[in-house]
């Protein structure tokens, strides 16, 4: 019986996930627009120093602005700094 | 982030230049690679990032895969600062000597400071400690504090209620409570409060700033009675508390009277002889010609250089020598004893005025009595919280 709750409970928790679409969305920290942390990013699309493109997976994020630096770069987490004129999302 | 700096800096970093092929290639590599890069910037069409010299060897196939050409602009950390400095070996053999130089001597004691009231007299203080085996250049450890605080104590005879020695670094700090000490406290301004006479005598004048006068010029008042009272009693019957400031003079009575053995060596400062010297360590420099060590000898002075707080063993000391004459021995007595009644007089009727005075001077047996009678004119009033009974 309890095995069958725990079955039933993970199939919920599943099928939540599945339906708001935040089981493996990367996570996007902002600070004023001087500042961002991506969790979960794919990788660089495009860099340089007026515009950073980055993969989320679903979709791609663009940083504009000048002066766009990426303060760190690691295998689940990129920083990137500078001064963001706009961000804006697009589909893959 | 200081933190991260000093890891990068132990774990030794370069910093590369990236340019042509793919740029955002090569970074998605270093990604998936696990290469951590930092501070990544592009300038002019080069990407300037840094990375850790133990990743380098990765980069090898991610600049084949990427068709980049990277360039080493800088080399940073510890394993390259020993590398650049590697020939001079008298500079690392100084910065190791230093090192252990600086470690033995944190281990002595090179300054004793003492913590107390203007009435314990500090030097005497040092100098009990001193003979008890707390000096300065004395190794840490091999001294029991609390047997020399418990010795001197018990010499002072019961002059000091505590002590306690506290070593801090190369530091000893003696602090010293003595029983003659009264500890006031502080009235703020904020908190309701009386004026009390803190003496006998009569009131001359009274300028209030806040506060009710319950006393006339001309009346009598002894010590611990209400000269203004901070209790104001309003019209409807309610009573509201304030603090009491004023400025009461009167006119009081006072004596003062001191007794000097007469076969007492008492120092006469005319026949002091002042010299100079230089102290490193535990080993002093004469600077001037009448330096002398005797058993006369009295320090009163002594400064040692500090840095930030800290009494380092070198400094600046100056030593005044006192010999008292046998010829003059008798005048300079009687002197010596004015001299130093007028001191205490003066201590004593610091913010008084004195209107009459008389003195008077007995002889008894081997003792020299001084006694004076004044009539002065003196601020009376001392603040003193409202007590109220429940």
């Amino acid at each position: 019986m309890k095995l069958l709750k725990q079955k039933n409970t993970n199939k919920n928790t599943q099928q939540i996930n599945y339906i708001t679409g935040t089981n493996k969305a990367p996570l996007i920290e902002l600070r004023s627009n001087r500042e961002a942390v991506i969790e979960g990013a794919a990788g660089i699309v495009e860099y340089n120093d007026t515009q950073a493109v980055i993969n989320c997976k679903s979709f791609l994020l663009t940083f504009s602005g000048f002066g766009i630096s990426l303060s760190y770069l690691s295998s689940d987490s990129i920083k990137v700094t500078g001064n963001f004129s706009g961000i804006s999302f697009s589909a893959l | 982030m200081f933190l991260i700096q000093i890891y990068r800096y132990l774990r030794n970093y370069i910093t590369i230049t990236v340019s042509g092929g793919f740029g955002e290639r090569f970074l998605n590599l270093c990604n998936k690679e696990n290469v951590y890069l930092w501070n990544t910037v592009f300038d002019k069409g080069k990407i300037t990032t840094n990375i850790f010299c133990s990743d380098f060897i990765k980069l090898i196939s991610i600049k084949r895969r990427s068709g980049v050409n990277i360039k080493i602009i800088n080399k940073h950390g510890l394993a390259f600062f020993i590398k650049k400095y590697k020939s001079r070996k008298i500079l690392s053999y100084g910065l190791i000597s230093g090192l252990i130089f600086c470690i033995i001597m944190n281990q002595f004691v090179w300054s004793v400071e003492v913590k107390a009231s203007d009435d314990i007299d500090k030097i005497e203080i040092i100098e009990t400690v001193k003979s008890f085996g707390l000096y300065n250049g004395i190794l840490s450890g091999t001294f029991d504090e609390k047997d020399i605080s418990r010795q001197v104590t018990n010499t002072f005879n019961g002059k000091l209620l505590w002590m306690a020695i506290n070593i801090k670094g190369s530091k000893a700090v003696i602090e010293v409570r003595g029983y003659n000490e009264n500890k006031t406290y502080e009235i703020s301004n904020d908190n309701p409060c009386n004026i009390i006479a803190n003496f006998d005598g009569q009131i001359i004048s009274t300028e209030i700033k806040s506060g009710t006068k319950t006393t006339e010029n001309g009346s009598a008042v002894k010590k611990g009675d209400i000269l203004v009272s901070g209790i104001n009693i309003n019209d409807d019957g309610t009573v509201s508390y304030m603090h009491s400031d004023a400025k009461i003079t009167a006119l009081n009575t006072a004596e003062l009277t001191k007794h000097y053995k007469k076969n007492e060596t008492y120092f006469c400062i005319d026949e002091s002889n002042t010299s100079y010297y230089l102290k490193f360590f535990n080993i002093t420099i004469p600077c001037s010609l009448k330096f002398r060590v005797d058993s006369k000898e009295k320090l009163t002075y002594n400064k040692s250089l500090e840095f930030n707080g800290m009494s380092l063993p070198v400094g600046f000391y100056k030593s005044t020598f006192f010999k008292p004459s046998e010829s003059k021995k008798n005048i300079n007595e009687l002197l010596f004893f004015a001299d130093d009644f007028t001191n205490e007089e003066y201590n004593f009727f610091k913010n008084t005025l004195i209107t009459n005075v008389d003195y008077t001077i007995n002889r008894p047996k081997d003792t020299f009595v001084i006694n004076g009678n004044y009539k002065c004119v003196s601020f009376i009033g001392e603040k003193s919280y409202i007590k109220t009974e429940n």
